[in-house]
Formats: structure tokens, C-alpha cells, sequence
């Protein structure tokens, strides 16, 4: 069975797809958590860290720097992917 | 040298690439149809342009298809249309079935079948099948619904004190954008396939000489072929993939298109290609385990049935089709085949059409009504 099976390219398939393909999806949603936290449309948290209704205060500077550094990586990985398809 | 029946084989083979278009549709689209992130009209639409545009980015792999898998020598025109014939027919049937099932498993196994008939079994390198083809196929799915799982896990956990109206609306955006690098990868290595097989064609028929490239109207066929067959848009299949296996949400289609896009890119990077089918189904039944929603394994289990018998069903199909091919003889064999796939192609239509799939009604709730694959006899 082992002959048929090269690992090490099929690890490197699996390490590189979590990496990139879990990794992505997080940052984009970090990002627009930071867009949500720059406009105040964040949830806040009581004492004991359980949400309640009502909406914390905007935190301008850290959402808009969260958003732009992961948008800016996602733009990057998305210009990565197209650089990929062409030059395979 | 038989000029008719290499005209027939180029023509087959883009018949194939329709279909391969078609069935592969939801692979990229489903969540975004199923969401309503994207008019399901306008999703087919846009997949079709980027199949059109990534079916000419890049024309390094063309030549590659059964290399390794079957003897180049025994391939020659009549075992290269009985392997279409096979392909295509077992395309037709699991579109049928609404099961979205590898379409170069069913090419391959087409071959694989048509050469077991022509040379034996010598003709077949089972090695080559087994690395190339079976490990990869058993590796794709679960990979991919490892990453889907983990990326849907993260998005949620991170977004968790969003409040969910605005999550829903803004993830569309990245649902879509990873949508279409998957509709790109699909062009460029599905399209290439075919390219692949019309260049053997042309060679085994003498066309042009050995070692030549990718004329440019195979291209533009190729690339129109796979656009046209997306734009059709493969109704039954999207259903399946989109409302069958779990229900999805924007978010969860974003991990579930950016898993399929990471790992199809990532796989022919590292020389390791992997069915897009098999990845994006795997995707999509990640993203409903990482939300912790009900994935309907009876679904699940019908599309890892067909899967397993892709390879040899389409293998049959070929096998039959060379078989009556060389008892006939000449062209009278070839146009008999020709004529029982256009046949078949014709039933499948028919059957098709009794119990339909069409943009209008592709979102219905999957509960509701009896799957696609149990037609009314009533209607």
C-alpha cells in the first residue's frame, strides 16, 4: 500500500489546505468583525463573559486596523490562488 | 487514416466537456445558490465566464490525463470514443440522480474499460490507477471536510457576538468571491482534461504530429464546451450539493468554497490532483459538522456509493461500447455506438424532464418532496 502512497506530498497537501483554507476564512471573518467593532454593532459582555443585548461601544482605531491587515491578507492570498492557477 | 471517425471523436469529447460543465456547476455554486448570496440564474452565468477565462490560463498539464494509467500504446481512436461513450454516459445518469460524482472518474474509468477491452488487462498500469486515482479519491473528500470543518468552527467562534443579521449579509461577499476561484480552478483543470484527450485524438489519428501543443481552436472549444455545459447549469446536482447534504448559511459557505479553493489549488501545486467533485462535497459536509448542524447522512451516503462505483460502471459502459464497436467492425460499429449514446443521451433528457430541476424551484425545502432520483410515475 505504501508504494502507491506518496505522504510527504500528501502531507504537505493537508498541512498547506488547513493552513490556507481554514485560516482564510477566519481572517475574513476577523476582518469583518473589526468593521462590526469600528461601528459599534458588537455585542457586549456582562461579568461573567455571556453576551447581552445590548451593543458595545464602537471601538474606531482597533476595528478599522483589524479589518484593513486582515483584508489586505485575504486580498493577497485571493491574488496568490489566481498567480497559482496561471502559472500551473 | 479514419478522418470520419476522428471527427466524431472531437465532437465526442466535446459533448463530454458539456457535460462535464454542467455537473460540475454546483461544485462552485451550490452554497451561493442555496444562500441566495447569488440569483442562481446569474450564479451559472458567472461560473460559465470563469470556467471560459480559467480554461485559458494555463495549458501546462493538457497531455496528461491517462498517462500513467493506461499503456499510450494502446490508445487509439476507437478505444478513446468507447471511453468517452462511457464517460458521458454515467454523467448523464448520476446528473440524473442529482449525485454530484467526479467527472473524471467517469472519464478515466471509461477508458480504463475500453482498453480492458482492446488489450486485456496488460493495458491498464493498476499502479498508476491505484496512486493516481483510488488514493487520491479515498484522501479529497476527507481532507476537505477536515478544512471546511475547521475554517466553519473558526468563523463562528470568532463572529460569535456579531449579531447574526449583519453576519448573514456581509459573508455573502466572501462567499461569493471564493465561489468564483473555484469556478477558475474548474476551468482551468477540467478544461484541459478534455484538450487533453482531443490532442491524443489528433495525434492517434495523425492530424498533427507527435509532440505537438494545444492547437488554439481546441482551446476555444474546450473552454466554450465546459462554459456553455456551466451556464446550462447542472439543476439537480446544485440541489443536491446545496439543499440535500446540510443546510448552509453565508458564513458557512464561505469556509466551505475557501476549503474547496485551498485545497484543488493546493493539490495540483504539490503535483497531487484531487477531483473537485470529491473536494467540494467534502467541503460542503465540513462546513455543516463545524456548525454542529444535521448532516443528512443517508445523502452523504448515496454520493460515496456512486462514487465507488464510478470507476467500474463507467468502465462497463466503455468496455460495451468497444466491444460492440470491434464486432461490428469499420463504420458501422462506430455509428452504432454513436447512435446508442445519442440515444441514451435523448432517455436521460426524457426521464429528466418528467420530474424537473430548474433555477425556479432549486432552493425548495429538500424535506418536502420525494428526492429527484424516485420519479412520479403519476406526473
Amino acid at each position: 500500500m505504501s508504494s502507491y502512497v506518496d505522504w510527504s506530498a500528501l502531507g504537505q497537501v493537508v498541512l498547506a489546505s488547513v493552513l490556507v483554507g481554514a485560516g482564510l476564512p477566519a481572517l475574513f471573518a476577523l476582518g469583518l468583525r473589526g468593521v462590526f467593532q469600528a461601528e459599534g454593532r458588537i455585542e457586549g459582555h456582562d461579568a461573567h463573559g455571556e453576551s447581552d443585548a445590548a451593543l458595545a461601544p464602537p471601538r474606531r482605531v482597533l476595528g478599522t486596523v483589524t479589518a484593513a491587515v486582515c483584508f489586505v491578507v485575504v486580498l493577497a492570498a485571493v491574488v496568490g490562488g489566481i498567480v497559482l492557477i496561471v502559472r500551473s | 487514416m479514419d478522418t470520419g471517425l476522428l471527427v466524431v471523436v472531437v465532437l465526442t469529447a466535446l459533448a463530454f466537456d458539456f457535460t462535464n460543465g454542467f455537473h460540475d456547476t454546483g461544485n462552485a455554486m451550490a452554497t451561493s445558490i442555496a444562500t441566495g448570496a447569488l440569483k442562481p440564474r446569474f450564479a451559472v452565468a458567472l461560473s460559465g465566464v470563469l470556467n471560459l477565462v480559467g480554461a485559458f490560463l494555463s495549458l501546462s498539464v493538457a497531455a496528461t490525463i491517462a498517462s500513467g494509467i493506461v499503456e499510450q500504446d494502446v490508445v487509439t481512436l476507437p478505444v478513446v470514443f468507447a471511453g468517452l461513450v462511457g464517460g458521458i454516459v454515467w454523467n448523464l445518469a448520476t446528473w440524473y440522480l442529482g449525485i454530484p460524482s467526479s467527472s473524471s472518474h467517469a472519464l478515466i474509468g471509461g477508458l480504463v474499460g475500453s482498453v480492458l477491452a482492446a488489450a486485456g488487462t496488460s493495458g491498464v498500469v493498476w499502479s498508476g490507477l491505484a496512486s493516481k486515482v483510488i488514493v487520491p479519491a479515498l484522501v479529497a473528500p476527507v481532507a476537505a471536510a477536515l478544512v471546511a470543518s475547521l475554517g466553519t468552527w473558526l468563523v463562528y467562534r470568532i463572529t460569535r457576538d456579531v449579531p447574526e443579521r449583519n453576519r448573514t449579509r456581509d459573508f455573502r461577499w466572501g462567499q461569493i468571491g471564493s465561489a468564483s476561484l473555484v469556478s477558475l480552478a474548474h476551468g482551468t483543470n477540467d478544461a484541459q482534461k478534455t484538450m487533453g484527450i482531443i490532442l491524443l485524438a489528433l495525434i492517434a489519428g495523425g492530424a498533427v504530429p507527435e509532440g505537438s501543443g494545444v492547437p488554439l481552436w481546441v482551446v476555444f472549444a474546450c473552454g466554450l464546451a465546459i462554459a456553455l455545459g456551466t451556464y446550462l447549469g447542472g439543476w439537480r446536482v446544485i440541489r443536491t450539493l446545496g439543499k440535500g447534504l446540510v443546510e448552509i448559511q453565508p458564513p458557512q459557505g464561505m469556509a466551505a468554497e475557501t476549503s474547496s479553493a485551498a485545497v484543488i489549488l493546493l493539490s495540483s501545486h504539490f503535483g497531487y490532483p484531487l477531483s473537485t467533485t470529491h473536494v467540494a462535497s467534502g467541503s460542503i459536509l465540513g462546513s455543516g459538522l463545524g456548525r454542529g448542524d444535521t448532516v443528512r447522512w443517508n445523502v452523504a451516503g448515496r454520493l460515496v456509493s456512486a462514487w465507488v462505483i464510478t470507476l467500474p460502471a463507467a468502465g462497463a459502459v466503455g468496455a460495451l461500447a468497444y466491444v460492440v464497436q470491434h464486432a461490428l467492425g469499420g463504420g458501422l460499429g462506430d455509428g452504432v455506438v454513436l447512435v446508442a449514446l445519442v440515444a441514451a443521451s435523448a432517455g436521460f433528457w426524457w426521464a429528466a424532464r418528467r420530474k424537473p430541476v430548474r433555477h425556479d424551484n432549486v432552493n425548495d425545502e429538500w424535506d418536502l418532496e420525494v428526492p429527484a432520483s424516485q420519479p412520479v410515475t403519476t406526473a
